[in-house]
């Protein structure tokens, strides 16, 4: 009787799904074993018939049925959104849970992964009645991206609130120059999917990504005595395409 | 099945574009349909699940995340529409295998159209999970990987799955006087 290991192999090989590294014990095997041999040829043979079968023809005309069936969007490719972004609340807890933290840590410049650090523990520190209040927005409504970006408080700590879904990677540079803002933080409502790219250099922030995204961006102030006289740029592009450039009040 | 192709198509799709429409249709109209009949053993019900399916995927576009392959999920809803008609069916009625005692010598030649149905018949003889990782493995040529990913399923589940069809198949095959 054949132990498991071994139809496993002998299946494997057949399937052609055989590691390397296996090939040399099934040789083994299959040289002291009859038992084996039998074993891969009906194997072998099984394989054979089924291979030997035709595919069928789908009946005529089924493809323009089905085309003249469906009714295909006229708009652009994202429902309405129903689903709301999380309070920030929920990214307190998740902060203090310890779940979301810095994406792409690695990416982000080292000085500036000190800097993040000290934000996330003021942030835990606040009041649950100084967060959340009202920002700016920038709706973003174009054929592959969607969503909003939103600027609110967190205490003294200015969050940028990204909610978007875009189809393809879509690049993401927050401008910061001039505002008397630098980068603080990052928190991600999903890190195991989150966005794909994260740097920070000369005073932006770039991100890159994709798919139905929630993720907030947190500003804190320069020293005093900085320029501080412009908005906060937000500009997306695709594939090094410009596709959107808006400005959000930096409420200095 | 070209993942970057299937990915253009589908957003020409979603902006509306009919001629993608059409072409991803034709490119995934036959293997629909080809694993549909497999596992329905049926040519009218097949054709049935094969429009039920690309109706189902158009509804769904916009919910469809190009992370994932695009013939893993086709074929995900292939595979459970097609479990959900034969469930459907009120007169399951066995797989009609004309050629079935045909044969009890397996040097007798036995032509492609015979041979086609004699198989047939013992697919429809497999329970339902047996059936499906072979018309997955066999007729759509899926990965171990593929089939996991389709079903939902470690990937030992489907090679113990298929160790247990094929040696059913072998029973029925020997049988039927084709081995």
């Amino acid at each position: 009787m054949l132990n498991e290991r071994i139809t496993d192999l002998i299946q494997a090989d057949v399937d052609g799904e055989l590691a390397d590294h296996d090939r040399a014990e099934l040789s083994r095997e299959l040289l002291q074993s009859q038992e084996a041999r039998k074993f891969r040829d009906d194997m072998i043979r099984i394989n054979g018939l089924m291979a030997s079968i035709p595919s069928l023809d789908p009946p005529a005309g089924l493809q323009h049925k089905i085309i003249n069936a469906i009714k295909l969007p006229r708009r652009g490719p994202f429902s309405a959104r129903t689903s709301g972004w999380p309070k920030f609340a929920s990214y307190g807890l998740a902060l203090a849970a310890g779940v979301v933290m810095g994406i792409g840590l690695a990416q982000v410049n080292p000085r500036e992964t000190q800097d993040l650090s000290a934000v996330v523990g003021t942030m835990m520190s606040q009041p649950e009645s100084q967060q959340g209040s009202a920002g700016k927005t920038l709706a973003v409504s174009l054929d592959y991206v969607q969503g909003n970006i939103k600027r609110s408080y967190l205490g003294q700590t200015v969050a940028l609130e990204f909610d978007l879904k875009s189809v393809e990677p879509v690049e993401i540079t927050v401008d910061l120059s001039g505002t008397g803002m630098r980068f603080g933080g990052f928190a991600d409502q999903d890190p195991a999917s989150g966005v794909e790219k994260f740097e920070v250099s000369d005073g932006k922030v770039h991100l890159l990504s994709r798919g139905n995204r929630q993720y907030v961006l947190f500003l804190r102030n320069e020293p005093e005595g900085s320029t501080r006289s412009q908005d906060i740029g937000i500009s997306l592009a695709q594939q090094g395409t410009s596709i959107y450039q808006g400005q959000l009040d930096s409420g200095q | 099945m070209d993942r970057s192709r299937d990915h253009e198509l589908i957003l020409r799709c979603r902006r509306g574009d009919r001629q993608a429409l059409g072409e991803l249709i034709k490119e995934y109209e036959r293997p629909v349909y080809n694993a549909a009949f497999r596992i329905l053993g049926n040519p009218d019900d097949a054709a049935d699940v094969t429009q039920t399916v690309f109706m189902k995927v158009f509804e769904r576009i916009d919910q469809y995340n190009p992370e994932y392959k695009f013939f893993s999920w086709i074929y995900r809803i292939a595979i459970n529409e097609s479990i959900n008609q034969r469930n459907r069916s009120k007169d399951l009625q066995p797989y009609e295998d004309e050629h079935a005692a045909a044969g009890s010598d397996p040097e007798d030649s036995i032509d492609a159209e015979k041979l086609s149905d004699i198989i047939q018949a013992g697919l429809m003889e497999l329970q339902e999970d047996y059936r499906v990782v072979v018309v997955l493995r066999h007729f759509s040529e899926m990965s171990y990987h593929d089939i996991s990913g389709i079903l939902s399923i470690p990937e030992k589940t489907v090679k113990s799955r298929l160790y247990s069809a094929r040696q059913l198949m072998k029973a029925q095959l020997v049988a039927r006087g084709v081995m």
